[in-house]
């Protein structure tokens, strides 16, 4: 007859064995990421829904129309831009020898949803590791009136490897989950910009002027004065499409000094 | 109590395998459901905002341009001010062959000069993008003159030359002033500057083409006479500028990397400038340099 301490030791063994067979991977993580994608899609497209048809014009707002100004940035610019953090290697934060090396950075933008996705790889060297990383970034476009700038920055929202490994792989399973919140560290939060320079002053400006003419009797000058009005352009929405980015604003003018 | 530890992580180690919970497939079908039919009623309200070939496009209405262009009737009279100066004589004003070259000249170089402020400031848009703009101005001016009379040519029977009295006649200073009412219209035309990357604009007067004043006097012994002062307004433009038309020249393209942020300069090439009555469009085709990059450390 086994004893019961020989019994708890079979179980031991059987689960141990069957633990080193057993095979975890990011599959619900990676599932989970896509989710949330198009939970973040939908919720952009509803807002944007309520944008357009709000607007004085109603269902087909007039954007490009008296008084306003546009500035549109192509899905096409974006992405040759984006071609330059290809092959870019950074430190992961926070995780002793571990490298995040991007393969590429592409904005698929969507209808209201700046999406970009990012596929990297990520290398642990200590213990001789490289997953492939899936990530999600979004573009996140802003006019500093004070720096006349338009700015795109890349955004990172979520980082998820793909990985698979045995339960007592922990050393694998530790670096996934490492990475998954590097997301959060300020050094991989922003993983490029796009800056372009922009003017919100329009100054039609006629400067003072004079004039000769002649005529018999007499030669003489004819001064006119300096006529200046000065137009300053506010930024009042961005609009992501998929074929880039739409930023529209308005025109003041008054009369210039 | 180890027996159920063991069984515990079997459990879990079983569920684990090779499953996505059923509540992320269900959530991503509602998503996926509500998201596609949102893009059914979003899609027809973004489509015409997507017609665009370019890589970077600008449009920007000079309607509240024109509309501020009234805002000028409201400065100080003598910063609307137009003035006409004399500098100095060119020849006589007026010449009498019959009455042996009698004449009437400046005075001094300054002595005809005229000023009105300009009101009744307006402007249109035209079809080709260019502004019209318009103003009126009443102005007054004053001229100092000298009259010379040397006599009156006598010809007898009408025939030769004639003669004319010996000496230098009798001369005098006379001023008169006028009045004269202008309609002054300007052309504002705008293009692009040969490297794309400014708005160029030009103003000219197109009207009054010339300016007919008649200035009338007693010139003592000449009599009453109406002396005509007519001239050329300056074609060509009377003044230019420019301004970046929202977009001031490429940028630049900032990744970080181990070494410190890598900067690609980012060129915009131009393909198009267009000025209609609503507004200017510009467009641009982007061109990165990769070879530009450069570490800030």
């Amino acid at each position: 007859m086994p004893t019961r301490r020989s019994v708890h030791l079979s179980s031991l063994l059987i689960c141990l064995t069957l633990l080193a067979g057993c095979k975890t991977n990011t599959e619900e993580e990676l599932a989970q990421q896509r989710l949330n994608v198009l939970k973040a899609e939908a919720d952009s497209l509803e807002a944007m829904k309520k944008d357009l048809t709000t607007q004085p014009g109603g269902v087909n707002p007039v954007l490009d129309g008296p008084g306003t100004v546009s500035i549109f940035l192509s899905t096409n610019l974006i992405n040759s831009a984006l071609k330059g953090a290809a092959g870019v290697t950074l430190p992961v934060p926070n995780v002793k020898d571990a490298t995040l090396t991007i393969k590429s950075v592409t904005a698929d933008l969507k209808l209201g949803y700046p999406l970009v996705t990012v596929d990297a790889e990520a290398t642990k060297k200590d213990i001789g590791l490289t997953v492939q990383v899936v990530g999600t970034a979004l573009l996140e476009t802003k006019i500093d009136p004070a720096a006349s700038l338009l700015t795109v920055n890349v955004r990172l929202e979520e980082l998820v490897p793909r990985a698979q490994w045995g339960m007592l792989d922990f050393k694998i399973g530790g670096f996934v989950k490492d990475l998954i919140k590097a997301k959060a560290s300020k050094e991989l939060n922003n993983l490029a910009t796009i800056q372009i320079p922009i003017a919100t002053d329009i100054p039609l400006g006629l400067p003072a002027n004079q004039m000769p003419v002649t005529f018999p009797g007499a030669k003489a000058i004819i001064s006119t004065p300096a006529l200046n009005i000065l137009g300053h352009v506010t930024v009042s929405r961005i609009l992501v499409l998929p074929d880039g980015l739409h930023v529209y604003g308005l025109v003041a003018a008054k009369v210039g000094p | 109590m180890k027996t159920a530890l063991a069984l515990a992580l079997l459990s879990a180690c079983m569920l684990n395998v090779g499953c996505t919970t059923k509540d992320i497939a269900k959530d991503t079908a509602t998503q996926a459901a509500r998201l596609l039919a949102l893009q059914k009623e979003v899609e027809p309200l973004a489509a015409p905002l997507q017609s665009i070939k370019s890589d970077v496009r600008v449009f920007a209405s000079f309607d509240p341009i024109v509309a501020a262009v009234a805002g000028l009737n409201a400065l100080p009279a003598e910063k609307r001010t137009v003035s006409f100066q004399s500098t100095g004589a060119n020849g006589h004003f007026y010449d009498n062959n019959d009455l042996c070259n009698s004449y009437i000249e400046l005075q001094s170089p300054g002595d005809l000069n005229a000023a009105g402020a300009l009101s009744a400031f307006s402007a249109t848009a035209q079809e080709d993008g260019s502004l019209i703009l318009t103003a009126h101005a009443d102005t007054s001016g004053h001229l100092q003159a000298h009259w010379q009379f040397l006599g009156v040519r006598v010809k007898p029977f009408g025939i030769g030359g004639g003669t004319c009295p010996p000496g230098g006649g009798v001369g005098g200073s006379i001023g008169a002033t006028f009045n004269k009412g202008l309609d002054v219209s300007l052309h504002v035309g705008f293009a692009m500057s040969s490297d794309g990357q400014t708005l160029t604009y030009q103003a000219s007067i197109i009207n009054p083409p010339t300016v007919d004043v008649t200035i009338s006097a007693g010139f003592g012994n000449l009599g009453n006479l109406g002396i005509p002062v007519s001239f050329a307004m300056p074609g060509g433009a009377i003044a230019s500028g420019q301004f970046p038309l929202l977009i001031a020249a490429g940028g630049k393209f900032v990744v970080p990397s181990e070494k410190g942020p890598r900067t690609y300069a980012l060129a915009l090439k131009p393909v198009s400038f267009v000025a209609t009555k609503a507004g200017a469009v510009a467009e641009w085709n982007s061109v990165v340099d990769f070879n530009t990059s450069g570490s800030t450390r």
